[in-house]
């Protein structure tokens, strides 16, 4: 007889959809989680979310605000330094009460196994190639599946990418390009199956960045090269790029 | 003292000195095999540092060579089961010493050459594993102390197994509650009889924080908090013993 396993802990259990780690792989490597956590109760607003990568007798804890207002570290403090291999990492996230019952874990998801670059990227907005681009550092291109950003293979994507300096140059302009390509190129409608704005426009530009639908008439290249605009700008306000210059710019200042 | 690492031939040369000292408990230390071309190669970091004559603890290991790296601004290689099997050799008289009659007392394999490959077994290296908690708590190491207190040369003592063993290890209100329950400070060791199978002892002390630890968030509750919320069985030690060496003199 299969036996019953009992919870009277009244700690729910994030699934992978609900919390979910990806890692850049580089010296050190990076993470960024993927969180959607907007199926727990009003109660659990002020929860805080703190996410935790661990391995053997090692481990770092990175808050990441709250239920209400999920505020992620910028990238550069998102660094694995604690850890020699990255591979080994196991991450575990954690919503914790700090009101009511101040401490009592309200929601987890233990024991996640990071997805890396070697992974179905399906999900991935943007994808990194190394190239050979005579003389630029980067620059991007398009397929079926979206927008590739090309970086000078001498170079290496992975350090790149994850570089202070580089995320708050060139990501909103990434962006910029993106949208227009779809928007005013494609002249995507936005919740097209068959287009991979898509998934961009429903998973992230609409749920993390707050922005209005996107404008209906395609023609009307004014109205969206506005809403473009507006996107850019709330993703440089919402992953602080100013602050992360400004970080990057005084930590190498001060090395 | 420049440190290296043994290549495989190295490894397999010193598990066979382990073997031959099972044998004969008198078989010298094969000192030679720390600069052996064939066997050792440099590390892929530049550390030079001379060990003490004697460790008084596994913390007092630990800070040793975190200073050497610092010295030597760079990291210890810390997945480098080469490194650790040749430091172990190294440092053969401080984690197996001959006894008075020139007799080493050997232990299995794995307290001297790591297997850093297995879950269950990597801790029970007589380097590796205190110098992975020590480097987990290396900002305030003295939290950490109930678990580094013991000597390189034994590995008996549960308040190190079981917090490793169960995780609590990497949770710093966990190792706190250790410490500022167990740890005598004067005496520089766990407080007499904390080491027992009653209630009230550090068993019962991993037990209960592994129960909370699935519906509490240890980290965001006090320190002083927690320990108020475990039950009476461990009043004697939240109380300060009348006798405890550490409040001698305080009153």
């Amino acid at each position: 007889m299969p036996v019953k396993r009992l919870n009277f802990t009244n700690r729910s259990k994030l699934t992978r959809e609900q919390a979910n780690v990806l890692v850049h792989p580089g010296k050190p490597a990076t993470f960024e989680a993927v969180l959607n956590l907007s199926h727990l109760p009003d109660s659990a607003a002020t929860a805080r979310i703190f996410v935790e990568a661990y391995h053997r007798t090692t481990r770092m804890r990175f808050p990441f605000g709250t239920v209400a207002n999920p505020t992620p570290p910028p990238p550069f403090e998102l660094r694995l330094t604690e850890f020699p291999d990255w591979k080994d990492v196991t991450f575990r996230v954690k919503v914790t009460d700090v009101a009511q019952s101040p401490g009592r874990i309200i929601a987890w998801a233990n024991n996640i196994h990071p997805k890396g670059p070697e992974d179905d990227r399906q999900n991935d907005l943007v994808r990194w190639k190394d190239a050979e681009l005579n003389g630029r550092l980067w620059d991007m291109e398009f397929d079926e599946k979206g927008p590739v950003v090309l970086i000078e293979k001498t170079v290496g994507h992975a350090s790149v990418g994850q570089d202070g300096r580089f995320i708050a140059i060139a990501y909103p302009e990434i962006l910029r390009r993106a949208l227009a390509e779809a928007l005013l190129v494609d002249r995507t409608s936005g919740d097209d199956p068959e287009h991979w704005f898509t998934a961009w426009n429903k998973g992230y530009l609409t749920i993390k960045l707050g922005l209005p639908t996107v404008p209906e008439d395609a023609s009307d290249v004014e109205q969206r090269r506005d809403w473009i605009e507006q996107a850019v700008a709330e993703f440089g306000r919402q992953f602080n790029v100013v602050g992360n210059w400004v970080a990057t710019a005084d930590a190498k200042g001060a090395g | 003292m420049r440190f290296r690492r043994f290549n495989e031939l190295g490894v397999k040369a010193f598990a066979e000195y382990l073997g031959a000292l099972r044998a004969d408990a008198e078989t010298p230390v094969p000192t030679e095999l720390l600069s052996n071309p064939r066997l050792t190669e440099p590390l892929s970091v530049s550390i030079d540092a001379e060990p003490p004559p004697s460790f008084a603890s596994r913390m007092e290991f630990a800070k040793w060579l975190h200073a050497a790296a610092i010295a030597s601004d760079v990291d210890i290689p810390r997945d480098d089961a080469g490194f650790w099997a040749w430091l172990s050799l190294a440092l053969f008289d401080h984690v197996c010493p001959a006894d008075g009659k020139g007799q080493r007392k050997i232990k299995e394999d794995a307290r001297y050459v790591p297997m850093l490959e297995s879950s269950r077994r990597y801790y029970r290296h007589a380097l590796v594993g205190p110098f992975y908690v020590y480097w987990m708590y290396r900002d305030s190491p003295e939290n950490a102390a109930a678990v580094l207190c013991g000597s390189l040369a034994q590995l008996n003592d549960e308040a190190y197994r079981l917090f490793v063993e169960n995780q609590l290890v990497v949770m710093p209100s966990a190792i706190e509650i250790l410490t500022v329950l167990y740890y005598d400070k004067a005496a520089g060791k766990l407080k007499r009889h904390s080491k027992t199978k009653k209630r009230g002892s550090i068993r019962r002390l991993a037990t209960f924080l592994t129960r909370f630890a699935r519906t509490l968030d240890l980290d965001v509750i006090p320190v002083q908090r927690l320990i108020e919320t475990l039950p009476s069985e461990f009043d004697r030690w939240r109380q300060p013993l009348l006798f405890d060496t550490a409040n001698v003199g305080r009153h």
